[in-house]
């Protein structure tokens, strides 16, 4: 929710500077050249930056069955812990459009604890209290299609942005950490085990796809062009996988098994892309020759 | 209209490519622990039998605060192992003993009175709703109970005759044979016996069946644990197996054909297995000549089970035992060559113990057992594998 909600007031601001429609300044002017050269372009290009994944819960499940209190649900730190993004731009600009298309590399990580506690019946004052801290760390090979519109035809465009992921797992692992309280064995102690690191791969969906809407800023400069890219990704189909929910026989060990998710991403990323049409043998655009 | 053709065709390639929610996956395989937030509450299963509606019927015994004998607990789960209901027995009847049997439309096993020690057979149906228990006249100190067809054999134990009793019953729980057999005279030869009862000594792997036309039992008889041969009609035995007093003997039997088994043996803490193995069951033979497959992972006297399963389109021979490590080890042999085809481990961290394993309706591997969670409480657990995932 708080993520929907930086991303909306990012995507109204470029909204509004579009909108204001001020004279461009000395800074963002551009020569008629300049504009028939930005006109219809190919680009190629690289970005890079940080993601920040979240979950929504579309199922619940545990291994453990209660039979005498209700389930505990696990507490998910969403957009908590950053992960890495890198992707790869090919795009074709037609006037203020452009279609880009976005291979790349991205890891989701995500936490979450479930809390158990154990009463004696016989002597209250007895008890334990574990909490199970379990990170994912998830990397998928991405493949977004998006559209871009250009809020203006000045050397700095303001974009807004939509489209498609498909999503596909290179690997996945999973780190749980047991910490707890015994009041029941002569004191008060406070303990944490070391974490215990499995791989996870197959308790992840092997592909999912989701929905991109994101904006941004790019900044044309001699031929290249240096952008700034928010992208709030809606992951539309299940993250993990629904035959393999059992299959790990270490995790099935703490009572722990995935829920059905979608997983959600924030991603920021800075890159530069460039032009590879009207470019002269030096490499320079037809714009930039003496 | 091709374009649209196409568009179609690769968006339902890709729909199909995504993982969707299935009710059907949900009961495919499974691990589930049913806990229990006392602190002090100690559970552990009999048996369990998968039930009509596809659920599972579960027969533990748990700690009771007013009696050194364990309490009954009956556990209902649905297909998908979550509990659906439970009876925590009091301490009128105790020290529940399997198998778990199906008689009828409903469910049985063998109980006693803490106080007379009389054996009681309860009989429930499939949600729990109705338990009713039947005295079983002259039967004491219950120690294992099977099937067959319409007839229960029972082992039981004879204090006052220090007695090891075997019987038949029909399915009104009146007794239609039994023979009692000698465990040895003298004031210590029943100390293992009862500290088994009372779950204070060792656990011994009592249990019964009937191979062709002989029933027999895995007990004491005569001063050492032994398997024993009888027809129920002689007062002698047809054929007894010696252990080595309460130090080896049987683990389980499985009759295959004629006086072809499947057995696993202990010995002072060593364990070995035996895919295959011709048994006489006449005459006197001693379990240490038998020989098997030496297992060190097995923990000293951990309990074995077998299962004859047909996975894979092979017929294959389950052993299914505690390892040392914690885990449950299942060990996968060819019923036709005795070759090993696979092993395969179940749990990490927290210890895992083998009860009971079974073969679901679908031809898929059911186990159950205790694990402790959070390393110190005994709980149950019930795992479904599917055969799929047993390869070799």
């Amino acid at each position: 929710m708080r993520s929907i909600s930086l991303f909306l007031l990012l995507a109204s601001v470029t909204m509004v500077a579009a909108q204001k429609r001020k004279p461009p300044s000395s800074f963002n002017r551009i020569n008629a050249a300049n504009t028939q050269f930005l006109e219809k372009q190919w680009w190629l290009g690289l970005k890079a930056g940080v993601s920040f994944s979240g979950t929504v819960v579309q199922q619940p499940y545990s291994g453990l069955s209660p039979v005498n209190y209700t389930a505990p649900q696990k507490n998910y730190d969403n957009f908590a812990q950053p992960g890495f993004v890198v992707l790869m731009e090919a795009a074709f600009s037609y006037r203020r459009f452009t279609v880009a298309f976005q291979p790349g590399y991205r890891n989701a990580r995500f936490d979450y604890q479930t809390f158990y506690l154990w009463t004696d019946y016989q002597n209250p004052d007895n008890r334990l209290e574990l909490q199970y801290g379990q990170q994912q760390r998830v990397e998928y090979a991405d493949f977004p299609l998006l559209v871009r519109f250009d809020a203006t035809t000045t050397r700095l465009r303001p974009y807004i942005q939509a489209g498609v992921y498909y999503a596909h797992l290179i690997q996945a692992a999973k780190t749980i950490q047991v910490t707890g309280t015994d009041y029941a064995s002569g004191g008060i102690n406070v303990f944490a085990q070391p974490p215990v690191k499995v791989g996870a791969t197959e308790l992840f969906a092997t592909t999912h796809y989701g929905l991109i809407a994101g904006a941004g800023a790019s900044l044309h400069s001699g031929n290249v062009r240096f952008s700034f890219d928010i992208q709030y990704r809606k992951g539309m189909s299940l993250a993990n996988s629904t035959s393999n929910r059992y299959a790990n026989t270490r995790l099935n060990s703490f009572g722990d098994v995935m829920d059905d998710i979608h997983i959600n991403s924030v991603l920021f990323s800075l890159g530069t892309i460039f032009p590879l049409k009207f470019l002269s043998k030096s490499f320079q655009s037809v714009t930039q020759r003496p | 209209m091709i374009r649209y053709f196409a568009l179609l065709t690769v968006t339902l390639f890709l729909n199909s490519c995504f993982e969707e929610a299935s009710p059907e996956k949900d009961k495919r395989a499974f691990t589930r622990i049913f806990d229990h937030n006392d602190f002090g509450k100690r559970f552990k299963p009999v048996d369990f039998l998968e039930t009509s509606d596809g659920g599972y019927l579960i027969l533990a015994e748990y700690n009771l605060n007013a009696s050194q004998f364990s309490g009954i607990y009956l556990l209902r789960s649905d297909q998908n192992g979550q509990y659906l209901n439970g009876i925590m027995m009091d301490e009128t009847l105790v020290n529940p003993a399997g198998n778990l049997m199906k008689l009828g439309s409903g469910y049985c096993f063998f109980a006693m009175d803490p106080l007379t020690v009389q054996a009681y057979l309860i009989q429930t149906n499939e949600d729990l709703t109705s338990i009713s228990s039947l005295p079983i006249n002259g039967i004491t100190y219950p120690a294992a109970a099977s099937a067959d067809n319409n007839y229960i054999i029972l082992l039981s134990y004879d204090p006052v005759n220090l007695q090891t009793v075997l019987s038949t019953l029909n399915s009104s729980g009146t007794v239609t044979a039994s023979k009692a057999f000698s465990i040895g005279a003298g004031e210590g030869v029943e100390e293992p016996v009862i500290n088994h009862y009372l779950r204070t000594g060792k656990q011994f792997p009592f249990f019964t069946g009937k191979a062709g036309n002989l029933y027999y039992f895995n007990g004491f008889y005569n001063y050492t644990f032994s398997l024993v041969f009888t027809d129920l009609v002689q007062d002698n035995p047809q054929g007894i197996v010696q252990g080595n007093q309460d130090d080896g003997g049987f683990q389980a039997l499985l009759p295959l054909q004629g006086n072809a088994f499947a057995a696993a043996r202990f010995n002072f803490g060593d364990n070995y297995l035996l895919p295959r193995i011709n048994l006489s069951a006449s005459g006197i033979t001693s379990a240490t000549d038998l020989g098997g497959l030496t297992f060190p992972e097995i923990a000293a006297d951990a309990t074995v089970r077998i299962l004859r399963a047909s996975i894979n389109n092979t017929n294959v021979l389950v052993f299914g035992s505690d390892t040392r490590s914690g885990q449950i080890g299942l060990y996968l042999y060819d019923e036709a060559t005795g070759e090993l085809l696979t092993t395969r481990y179940e749990g990490f961290a927290n210890p895992f113990k083998l009860s009971a394993i079974r073969l679901s309706g679908s031809g898929d591997l059911l186990l159950c057992g205790t694990t402790y969670l959070a390393g110190r409480f005994p709980r149950i657990f019930l795992t479904k594998i599917p055969q799929q995932e047993l390869q070799w």
